[in-house]
Order: structure tokens, then C-alpha cells, then sequence
């Protein structure tokens, strides 16, 4: 599966987490999205959870550069250098793999390689991944991640994916209620989040 | 088409019923107490009644902070997972599968057991009805549909003239319109013959019901050779039934102690009046009423010295019975008095409706309805003693039912104990006599005749004793009783008992031109059933040609 040029590179991987450089500094994929590597065993999916931006070199921290009528934008440009010294990366919660063609809800056997390429799932792909929705619970039970964010952001772009199926939010919203059925405020704030 | 599954089995048992939890599209608003359901199990189908409908919660926490009225999504969510709507069913048959039914070996039978868990429910379809209920025919009658559904809901007639019958319900439910109703399958399939004390005139001939319309009556139904309407001779003066093939007289003669002491409270008898009336019989037999209206004091006094009575109470039991002799039917002596050729009629297997007329006051009613059925009970007791002496070569006597309104009258704890109708009630069903007592006070009948009544066919009730007494003998009634309670003031009616193999919430089927025309040729058009309808049509024509022949 080719959806064109990557999003960005693997810097660091584990069974349960991808963390990505992104190619150009601040074309993150947006939070909640799905990602994609095209693992030599079949394709291994993760949610975006976090992003951020900082100094490439790791003990460095930004200072500040604005001064005068120079703000936002205008930094950028008086600043060309900062592509150089800044980088962008996120991290992604893996929820699924493809295993000989057919897609599964949970953890892979290995994980992603390292530098292996990290793309963008285009709306059809998550169209397809959330045609079941077992990865809710791989959400839910994850403990790095702003989890309940994560949800609730995910089912709001998996519903604009899916415009054929309107009744989608409901039964995301069923199978969230069935996993939360212990914590009912939990629930209802996912929920509101989604909204209707 | 897909029968609908409604939900689940989650838990229960056999005593305190199933409970499932509903599923899918279903909501609680779509169920209703007392609806027919069947549950599929593994190796059986169970026939069953929803006697509750619940509202659950996997998390208390919801209910302490319910979403807003807004929040329609949020509700929308939680209905069918977190918040749930849930039925209890209570299993009334059991049916193994592949059983055919009635056709086949295999039958309902009373469950013994419950399906395995997460069994489906679904909603019972025309076929569970048939196979429960029967097909309308000779045998099965139809008394109308269940409350969400468009299926007959039959009675089968054969187990229904084999026990005494109660139809109740409280004042302006439909027990004349159900009685009639049921008298019309019964005289329809020809399975008994039937008397029909008619206190309030509304059987025989065509009535107006309560909403102001024309309903036929039964010999208009019929027709005068399959039924006969007859009233009591008021004699000339007062105002003659018009409308009666035939009249009829009571004898003082006629009259026994126990038809006397039936009127204990209508005459306002007091507890000696049994003592003394007896010495009245020992005395003068069959003329002991006659006996004792005719003396004059020195006569009281003179008898009370001589057979031990007291004076006092011979001249009350005087004043009281004068009131006997002042019913304009009631003469001092009558031989036959049309009473033996009713009998004669009904031996034959003609239907009797027995109006009263203006005589619908309990006293004439309960007076008259218990000398001819005293000697009714005798002659079949008579009959089927023959029958069985004779090991089958005089014919058994026919299957008679015996309608009577005002039940409680005639079988509270006391009257039941010494009157015919009480004996009728706990024995008679050996002599293929049976009641069918109609009441709005079944409270007032005793138990032990109430445990005795077959098939109970109930409109709406609201005293809790008079509910509680129709289900007295009742296995698992606690059940029913929220279904009883949640009928319908008019036309719903639940029957219950040995005709009907699980007890059911219908709505009667109506009395109009499209069941006078199932009845047969006095009805309408056409019949139902070639042999009813040849019989019928045979009958209609020898009517007509008696009657061409008197014009």
C-alpha cells in the first residue's frame, strides 16, 4: 500500500508506540489521526497522540526571537536557520497491523523498524480501519496518552470518513459505553466530546 | 417474514419467571403486559406472557446523574447498553421442536423446565397461535385477537363444555356481550345444550348493548327451532311477554325447602325459618306452602302446639312466603306448568333462554332458576345413571350448561353448601351439567366452588378481593394478576383455564354483520363448516315451511 511521499521517519519504536520525526518542521499529522508503516511483515497503524516541536539537538531550548514589528510568521522568515535547528515529531499509540492482507485490531508480533517511513492514512484507509472498532479498548487501556482526548478526537475525523454510515457516533458511541460500563463519568465526557 | 426478536434471556427461574433483556430496535414502549411471546431454546420453544416490564441500569451512577433533556445523543447512546429496558416473561407451554401441534404427536405441555441463557425472544407469530390456541372450526371458536396482533385467539369448545365456566368482570365491562358471545360457540358447534336464565331480557332477542346499538339475539341468530325464548305467565293483567314462544308457571307445589332457604337474605329469613319450614313438609308435603298461607291464626297456634314449631316463627315464615305467592307467575297448584317440556325441549337439544322479563329482581330469579334446575339435576342425574346401568345402550345424556347471572347469589359460602347450583358447581360435570356463572362479584362466590369453575374468562376488576378470587386455584397467579389489572374497560377481556391451553389477553371479537354471517343461515349468509351448514340449512328450511303453511 503506497499513499505517496511519507509524513515522516521512525525515530524511536516499540511494540505498543511509534515516535516520528516529522519530514518538514510542523507538518505533523493532526492528533487523532491514523498512521501507516509499511512494516516488511504487513503494515503496522498507530493513532497520533502527541506532537511537538523542539530543538533538534536535545539539551537545546529555543530562546526568543521576536523583537520589534517581528512576530509568528515573520520569525520564520527572518529566521531561515530555525528549519535547520528545530524539528517536529510525534508519537503515535499503535492499534492495529495488517497480518497477510487482513487487518487486525492489536498489537502486531514485532514492531515497526526503525527509520522506516511513517505516512498519513487518507480518509478512505480510515474509513476502512474503523469499519470495526476492538482498537477503542487499546485506547482505553493505554496509559501514556491523553487517552479520553484521543478517543474522542479519533471518532470525531472517523465520522467524517465515514459519511455512508450515520449512525456511525452511536455505535462508536455503544462500544465506548460497553467498555467504560464500570465509569459512567468517564463515558458521558467522552461522549459530550464527540457530540451528536 | 422474520419473526421479531424482541431480546435476550438473562436470568430467571421456573417458579419466578424469566427475565430478558431486550435488544436491538426494541424499546419498552413497544412491549405491553401480557403480550404473547415464545422463546426458542435449544431443544424446546416455550410459550410465554410478559407479566412485567422493567427499566434497568448497569451503573447506578446514571441514574444519579441522568443527561439532560438535551442531551439526546448521550441518551441515545446509553439506551440498550448502560440503560436498558428488560421484560419478565413467565413460561405457560413448553413445545419441543419439530412438534406439530395439534396435528401431530407432539403437544404443548406445562413447562418443566427454562431455556438455557441468552436464548432469543421473539414475538409470537400467527403460527404460535395456532399452534397454541387452535384454528377457528367446529371444535375451536374464536373469541377475538390478541391486544397487538392480528390473530384469532380460539377457545377450545370441547374442554370448555366439560368444566363450570365463570365469566366476570365488574358493571358495564362486556359480560353479557362475552356470555353471548360464548353462547354462540357453544350453540354454534352444536357441542351442549344450553339454559339461560336471562335476568335482564338480553339473550334471546335482539337488545340494545350499551353503546346504543341493535345487537341480534340468539334465537335471532338461530333461529325458533334451534332456540327457544321463553318468559314466565304474568298472567292475563299484567303486561304478557310478547316476545316469549312459550310461558311458563312456578307451582307453590313446586317449591322445596331449599328453594326457600336460597332466598334467606331476599326474603329476610331468619335462622329458624329452615327448621320450621321442614316441619311444614313433614307435615303437608309438596302443599306445605299452600298449607301455611292458607291458616289463620288459631290454625298457626294449633299446628305449633302439634308438630313443635315455634308459633312466632310459623306466623313470620307466613307473612315472608306471602310474598312468594304474590309473584303474578307463581300459582297454588300447577301439574307440568311448561317447566316439564322445557326440559323435555332441552333433552332434545333445544337451546332455552329463559326471560324474566319484569321480573328481574333477585327474588323471582333466584326462586324460579333454582326449582328448574332442581329438577333439571334431577332428570340428568336420572338420565346418566340409566346410561351407566345399561352399560351404554340408553344414550348418555347431552352435555347441558346452564347460564346464571347474579352468581354470587346463588353460590356464596352459604347458598353454595345447600343449594342445586352449589351441587352443580363441585359434582355435576359427572351428569354433563355445568354452569356458566356470570358475575361482577366473585368475591362473593365460595372457594370451593370458585376452585371448581374450569375456564375463567375475566373483563376489567379493580376490588383486589374480587381479583384475587379469580385466580384463587390458580397455579403461578401472582403473574396474571398485573396483567388482569392493566385491562381495558371495554372489549378486553383474559381468558384463563381448561379451554385454553395459556392464559391470554384479547380483545373480543365484535358482534356484528360479519359474525352473524359466520354463524350460519339465521345469521347472514353462508355458513362455516359443511356439516353445521347442511344441518342449519336443514333446519331453516322446515321453518319456513311450517310457517308457509300457517300463513
Amino acid at each position: 500500500m503506497d499513499n505517496g511521499e511519507p509524513i515522516g521517519e521512525l525515530i524511536e519504536t516499540s511494540t505498543t508506540e511509534l515516535v516520528a520525526q516529522a519530514c518538514e518542521l510542523g507538518m505533523a499529522p493532526a492528533f487523532g489521526s491514523l498512521v501507516r508503516v509499511g512494516a516488511p511483515n504487513g503494515d503496522i497503524f498507530g493513532l497520533v497522540y502527541a506532537v511537538r516541536t523542539g530543538g533538534v539537538d536535545p539539551g537545546a531550548q529555543a530562546v526568543l526571537r521576536g523583537h520589534g514589528g517581528v512576530r509568528d510568521a515573520a520569525i520564520y522568515r527572518e529566521n531561515p536557520d530555525l528549519n535547520a535547528v528545530l524539528r517536529t515529531s510525534f508519537s503515535a499509540l499503535v492499534v492495529g497491523f495488517c497480518d497477510n492482507g487482513a487487518l487486525r485490531q492489536y498489537l502486531p508480533p514485532h514492531p515497526a523498524p526503525l527509520h522506516w517511513s511513517v505516512y498519513e492514512c487518507p480518509e478512505s484507509q480510515l474509513a476502512e480501519f474503523t469499519h470495526r472498532l476492538d482498537y477503542l479498548r487499546s485506547i482505553l487501556t493505554a496509559s501514556a496518552a491523553p487517552i479520553d482526548e484521543l478517543a474522542a478526537a479519533n471518532l470525531r475525523l472517523a465520522r467524517q470518513a465515514r459519511p455512508f454510515e450515520p449512525t456511525f457516533a452511536l455505535r462508536a458511541g455503544r462500544e465506548l459505553a460497553r467498555l467504560l460500563a464500570d465509569d459512567y463519568g468517564r463515558l458521558s465526557s467522552i461522549l459530550r466530546r464527540i457530540g451528536a | 417474514v422474520e419473526p421479531t426478536k424482541l431480546g435476550l434471556v438473562v436470568e430467571g427461574s421456573l417458579v419466578d419467571g424469566l427475565k430478558a433483556r431486550l435488544q436491538g430496535a426494541t424499546t419498552v414502549e413497544d412491549l405491553r403486559v401480557g403480550k404473547f411471546v415464545k422463546i426458542e431454546g435449544e431443544q424446546h420453544d416455550f410459550f410465554c406472557l410478559i407479566t412485567d416490564v422493567q427499566l434497568g441500569a448497569t451503573d447506578q451512577r446514571v441514574l444519579q446523574d441522568p443527561p439532560g433533556p438535551a442531551d439526546d445523543f448521550l441518551r441515545s447512546v446509553l439506551a440498550g447498553t448502560t440503560t436498558f429496558g428488560a421484560m419478565k416473561v413467565q413460561p405457560m407451554l413448553m413445545l419441543p421442536k419439530g412438534g406439530d401441534g395439534l396435528d401431530g404427536k407432539l403437544e404443548p405441555e406445562p413447562p418443566r423446565t427454562v431455556p438455557a441463557h441468552f436464548s432469543s425472544v421473539f414475538e409470537a407469530d400467527e403460527d404460535d397461535f395456532e399452534q397454541v390456541f387452535g384454528k377457528e372450526s367446529e371444535r375451536f371458536f374464536a373469541m377475538g385477537k390478541p391486544l397487538d396482533m392480528e390473530v384469532d385467539v380460539c377457545l377450545d369448545l370441547t374442554r370448555f363444555v366439560q368444566r363450570s365456566n365463570g365469566v366476570f368482570g365488574k358493571s358495564g365491562t362486556g359480560k353479557s356481550f362475552l356470555t353471548r358471545l360464548l353462547l354462540c360457540g357453544v350453540i354454534k358447534s352444536d357441542i351442549a345444550v344450553n339454559l339461560i336464565f336471562d335476568m335482564h331480557s338480553e339473550y334471546g332477542h335482539g337488545s340494545n348493548s350499551e353503546d346504543g346499538r341493535l345487537v341480534k339475539g340468539l334465537q335471532d341468530l338461530f333461529g325458533p327451532l334451534k332456540v327457544s325464548v321463553l318468559g314466565l305467565d304474568a298472567g292475563a293483567d299484567a303486561g304478557r311477554n310478547r316476545r316469549a314462544d312459550r310461558l311458563i308457571t312456578i307451582g307453590l307445589n313446586e317449591i322445596e325447602v331449599e328453594d326457600v332457604a336460597l332466598l334467606q337474605d331476599e326474603l329476610r329469613l331468619n335462622a329458624t325459618a329452615v327448621e320450621t319450614a321442614n316441619l311444614l313438609v313433614d307435615a303437608y308435603r309438596t302443599a306445605w306452602i299452600q298449607k301455611l298461607l292458607d291458616m289463620d291464626s288459631d290454625e298457626l297456634k294449633e299446628f305449633a302446639e302439634r308438630s313443635g314449631a315455634h308459633a312466632g316463627a310459623l306466623a313470620a315464615l307466613k307473612r315472608k312466603l306471602g310474598e312468594i305467592r304474590r309473584l303474578d307467575f307463581v300459582r297454588d297448584q300447577v301439574t307440568g306448568g311448561g317447566v316439564e317440556e322445557m326440559i323435555a325441549q332441552l333433552e332434545r337439544g333445544k337451546h332455552i333462554v329463559l326471560e324474566f322479563g319484569q321480573h328481574s329482581r333477585p327474588l323471582p330469579y333466584m326462586l324460579v332458576a333454582n326449582v328448574i334446575t332442581r329438577r333439571i339435576h334431577r332428570r340428568w342425574s336420572d338420565l346418566a345413571e340409566a346410561h351407566r346401568q345399561s352399560q351404554g345402550q340408553q344414550p348418555a345424556p347431552r352435555p347441558l350448561m346452564i347460564t346464571i347471572e347474579e352468581a354470587h347469589k346463588f353460590l356464596n359460602q352459604r347458598a353454595a353448601a345447600q343449594t342445586i347450583f352449589g351441587t352443580i358447581a363441585r359434582e355435576m360435570r359427572k351428569f354433563q351439567v355445568t354452569l356458566l356463572v356470570v358475575d361482577q362479584r366473585p368475591s362473593g362466590i365460595d372457594d370451593e366452588v370458585l376452585s371448581q369453575i374450569g375456564t375463567r374468562i375475566t373483563c376489567q376488576l379493580n376490588d383486589d378481593r374480587d381479583i384475587e378470587a379469580v385466580f384463587s386455584g390458580v397455579s403461578g397467579a401472582n403473574h396474571l394478576k398485573s396483567v388482569l389489572a392493566t385491562l381495558d374497560s371495554r372489549q378486553q377481556a383474559m381468558i384463563l383455564g381448561h379451554a385454553s391451553r395459556m392464559p391470554v389477553v384479547i380483545r373480543t371479537r365484535p358482534y356484528d354483520q360479519a359474525f352473524y354471517d359466520i354463524l350460519g343461515p339465521w345469521g347472514g349468509r353462508g355458513g362455516n363448516g359443511r356439516v353445521a351448514e347442511s344441518r342449519q340449512v336443514e333446519q331453516a328450511r322446515t321453518y319456513h315451511e311450517i310457517f308457509r303453511q300457517d300463513e
